[in-house]
């Protein structure tokens, strides 16, 4: 194969599945906006009515709207991501190319969906009266890192799922860990700083406390008020990238054979 | 690596290690972390190297779990083998099977692009492809309903229109044509004989030994993950066939003890069976002579006494046990002296099967029986029959015929049906031997109300020397069971004159056995240039023939013992009474100036040297002032009286 066309067959591949992903229902897409807003839907009268712990922030809804479709979007893709190797084995028994493209196929799928999800965010952060500025320009940085942040992870799903099935199970507990570890229905500010030092460590929760601040244009917690650790995360997702990458090739090897 | 190598494989070494116990779960893997996993190890390959030259279609047999699909997998890069390498000159086409990627949930047109590009090809190629896939898928009317819904043939045909279209100069196939009706596998054929004509490096796995040997060059046979053979196709599907029954025999070892009894007052002590050819052999073809020697020992001095009662018998077993062919005969005086004895068979035409050979030794007296070795050896009969029925009997599906025309044709569009009309009024039935004819020739040749039979070569082989002359013999086979009073061979740029039939159906030939037709060879000139156009008649197309005549027996009455033997032969071996009438007129070398250029290269290319160099030398000279061999033209009344025979006394002395 051509080495230009790995472009085309990740594109093709990225199609597919999320033609796939939606056809048979009627609502298609939607399905995919409807199911992070009824979540949405439900923590927002829990924290608001019930907890009220949502009242002391500016754009709330719109805070943790943000909130769960950046989170929706890392679940999803990662699960996407460690399923490509295996629910495509089909494919790699018969034919030769880069396994990368399977992962990066995957993720990219989950990236249209956010993409989709994200302007309908906009839309109701205009209805909100949100003000954007220029620093809300950020936001496609801090994508950027995001997405190579799961990258990064996804190598080593994929390539570790191939071996060890159970890694699926231990996913999805560690992503409910990872759902209220990341300050994502709560404010930052309610946790002891120490605690709330070592929860911004992690790459998932300054990604979205920054676009919060980038978007919303109000302080809430970031990396500024964390500025020794400032470089951390992005440090952390960068060491992901190039780490997962090599395991992963020394293990695609033998993906044909295992798979 | 040389540079019309496409690919290099050396000493590649492949093991499986398949775990008694797979750890798929953490848990079960973190238990026995400090255990000794226990596998066993499967060898896929042990020490394999071979090379593909480019522009060669080179097949790989084996049987399952060989290893060659773990081979082909290794080419495309899908395994990795543990030692050895592999080196590729070339873009590879990645596609081992068909409709890899294919999705069911997917319409046939998404499909296409989703499969195309897994094949290498880009959006914007799949775009300008597609109604020439859909074409020749013929799906048309299905295109845009999802691929679950079609069933496993038209998946195929999608898969197969999609794949031909990725541009690889070596691809990689295995067992494609596993699936799919007989039509489309026509169409698949035609692809391949395509691919082989461009010059594309194939490398192909099947099961299917006609479709390896129709299009493979070299064939590598692959036995317990080593190359047990590589060569010449033919060969090598036999080394297969017998490979088969080498192990076979090896697992009934302790039956043979079943298969011989007799008390062994004489025992065979020895038997080899040969080939044709004089080589040991266990594999034959139908209508092949089998010879065969043995050896005895006569352990028992009184039975020698008893001599003038033994026999000894011959036979053939099918697989079920029916004894096939069996003949006997008395065991002389010579024979006790000698203690050996040879024979001769010929194996009817059989179906390709095994069989097995027997022997026995026994008093036709008393029924003692000293030694049988009842299907103890084995044999492969390789035949054309593979349909039901065990032997191929002659059978009368034409009342008598009395004159069996019999044509050998390749590529002969334009004057086909001018040669079948003019043959017509000589013979009664036609047989037509075509040789892997590229063009619409076998369209008219099955129209013609005359041809009862065609015998369709499919690959044209470039020894042409020798194949033609084979060919003529499988005609003359096939013809022969027709049981004809007369067989009128000829080719089909020759035109007869006389009344040949009336002739053959006087008293005047009743003690003729066979008749030499004077030929001679009509040239284009000057004023005679002009191309024969389908339609026209042949027969006195040109004004002009050369002198030189050849005589040449076209016409025999059918027997037999008449065959074409060894090689460079028109003519068929014949004893009796041939006497020397009629003319022919040949016009090999007169259709068009195009078509003498085309005979040119054609003699240039395939034929030895003494006959490459002198059509090398005629060139652009279809023009003819004189003959090719450098004596005045006449016309066709006066050649006759002015002939100068060169044939068959002065054969092959002809050149100038």
């Amino acid at each position: 194969m051509v080495k230009n066309n790995y472009y085309n067959l990740i594109k093709e591949l990225a199609i597919t599945d999320f033609k796939i992903k939606y056809q048979e229902s009627i609502l298609g897409y939607v399905w995919s906006l409807v199911k992070p807003l009824a979540y949405f839907g439900v923590l927002y009268i829990v924290f608001t009515r019930i907890f009220k712990l949502g009242n002391s922030i500016p754009y709330y809804p719109i805070y943790l709207l943000l909130g769960v479709i950046l989170f929706g979007f890392w679940a999803d893709a990662t699960q996407m991501a460690m399923n490509s190797i295996v629910s495509r084995g089909e494919l790699i028994r018969k034919v030769y190319f880069p396994r990368i493209v399977l992962v990066i196929a995957s993720t990219i799928t989950s990236v249209i969906t956010l993409v989709l999800n994200l302007f309908v965010v906009f839309i109701l952060a205009i209805f909100a009266h949100v003000h954007f500025t220029w620093e809300s320009l950020w936001m496609i940085i801090l994508l950027f890192e995001f997405y190579i942040f799961i990258v990064g992870v996804s190598f080593y799903l994929a390539a570790l799922f191939v071996k060890f099935r159970d890694v699926g199970h231990i996913w999805e507990v560690t992503n409910q860990i990872f759902f209220y570890a990341t300050p994502i229905v709560y404010p930052l500010k309610i946790v002891p700083d120490r605690m709330g030092k070592i929860i911004m460590l992690s790459p998932l929760a300054q990604i979205i406390q920054d676009s919060r601040t980038v978007i919303l244009g109000f302080d809430a917690i970031s990396t500024r008020h964390y500025w020794s650790f400032y470089i951390m995360p992005q440090i952390l997702v960068a060491a992901l990238l190039v780490s997962g990458y090599f395991v992963f090739r020394k293990m695609a090897v033998k993906f044909a054979e295992e798979v | 690596m040389e540079r019309n190598t496409a690919i290099k494989v050396e000493n590649l070494y492949k093991n499986f290690k398949i775990p008694h116990e797979k750890h798929t779960s953490l848990k079960s893997a973190t238990l026995n972390l400090f255990k000794r996993r226990k596998y066993s190890i499967h060898k896929a390959a042990e020490d394999i190297s071979f090379e593909v030259k480019k522009g060669e279609f080179f097949g790989i047999i084996g049987k399952n779990g060989c290893g060659k699909s773990t081979l082909l997998k290794m080419l495309a890069g899908i395994y990795v083998p543990d030692k050895g390498s592999i080196t590729v000159d070339g873009r590879l086409s990645p596609f081992l099977e068909l409709g890899v990627g294919f999705n069911p949930d997917l319409t046939a047109r998404d499909n296409i692009y989703l499969n195309g590009t897994i094949l290498g090809l880009t959006r914007k190629e799949i775009d300008e492809k597609i109604d020439e896939i859909i074409a020749f898928s013929e799906l048309e009317e299905f295109i845009d309903q999802k691929l679950k819904n079609f069933s496993s043939g038209m998946q195929v045909r999608l898969a197969f229109s999609v794949a031909i279209q990725a541009h690889a100069d070596i691809l990689l196939i295995d067992e494609v044509l596993a699936v799919g009706d007989a039509a489309f596998q026509q169409k698949c054929f035609n692809i391949f004989r395509d691919l082989k004509k461009k010059g594309k490096t194939i490398v192909f796995v099947s099961h299917g030994m006609d479709s390896i040997e129709e299009f493979c060059d070299r064939v590598m046979l692959i036995d317990e993950a080593k190359v047990a053979d590589i060569g010449e196709a033919k060969r090598v599907i036999y080394s297969y066939k017998t490979l088969d029954l080498k192990q076979k025999k090896s697992d009934k070892q302790e039956e043979i003890s079943d298969r011989r009894w007799g008390n062994k007052k004489i025992e065979i002590v020895s038997l080899s069976l040969q080939n044709e050819k004089g080589e040991e052999s266990k594999v034959f073809k139908t209508e092949s002579i089998i010879r065969g020697k043995f050896g005895f020992r006569v352990r028992d001095k009184k039975v020698a006494d008893a001599s003038r009662f033994c026999v000894v018998d011959i036979g053939l077993y099918d697989v079920r046990g029916n004894l096939t062919i069996n003949d006997q005969r008395r065991l002389n005086p010579e024979d006790f002296k000698k203690k050996e004895i040879e024979f001769a068979f010929e194996i009817p035409d059989l179906q390709e099967n095994k069989y097995y050979f027997s022997l026995s030794i026994r008093n036709a007296k008393n029924g003692e029986v000293y030694d049988e070795r009842n299907k103890e050896y084995e044999i492969y009969v390789a035949s054309r029959i593979t349909g039901l029925g065990l032997i191929s009997t002659p059978s009368f599906w034409y009342p008598k015929i009395n004159i069996l025309g019999m044509l050998r044709i390749r590529n002969e569009e334009e004057i086909i049906q001018d040669t079948l009309d003019h043959m017509s009024k000589f013979v009664d039935k036609i047989i037509v031997f075509d040789d892997a004819s590229t063009d619409k020739t076998l369209d008219i040749v099955y129209k013609h109300p005359r041809v009862i039979e065609v015998i369709e070569n499919k690959t044209w082989k470039q020894n042409r020397i020798q194949e033609e002359t084979a060919n003529r013999h499988q005609l003359l086979k096939r013809a022969q069971k027709f049981n004809p009073n007369w067989i009128f061979y000829a080719d089909a740029d020759e035109r007869f004159e006389g009344n040949i039939k009336e002739f053959l159906n006087s008293k005047e030939a009743e003690n003729v056995d066979a008749i030499r037709i004077r030929l001679f060879d009509a040239y284009m000139t000057k004023n005679d240039k002009a191309a024969y156009k389908k339609g026209q008649k042949l027969l006195g197309f040109r004004k002009f023939f050369g002198p030189e005549r050849r005589d040449i027996i076209m016409i025999w009455r059918n027997h037999p013992d008449v065959k074409y033997e060894g090689s460079d032969q028109r003519e068929p071996i014949i004893k009796g009474n041939v006497i020397t009438k009629f003319y022919c007129q040949h016009y090999g070398k007169s259709l068009s100036e195009k078509h003498w250029e085309e005979t040119c290269d054609y003699y240039a290319k395939y034929f030895p040297k003494h006959y490459s160099e002198k059509w090398k030398k005629r060139r652009g000279k279809a023009i003819h002032q004189e003959s090719d061999f450098g004596t005045p033209l006449y016309t066709w009344k006066e050649v006759k009286k002015n002939g100068i025979q060169i044939h068959p006394e002065l054969s092959g002395k002809e050149a100038k």
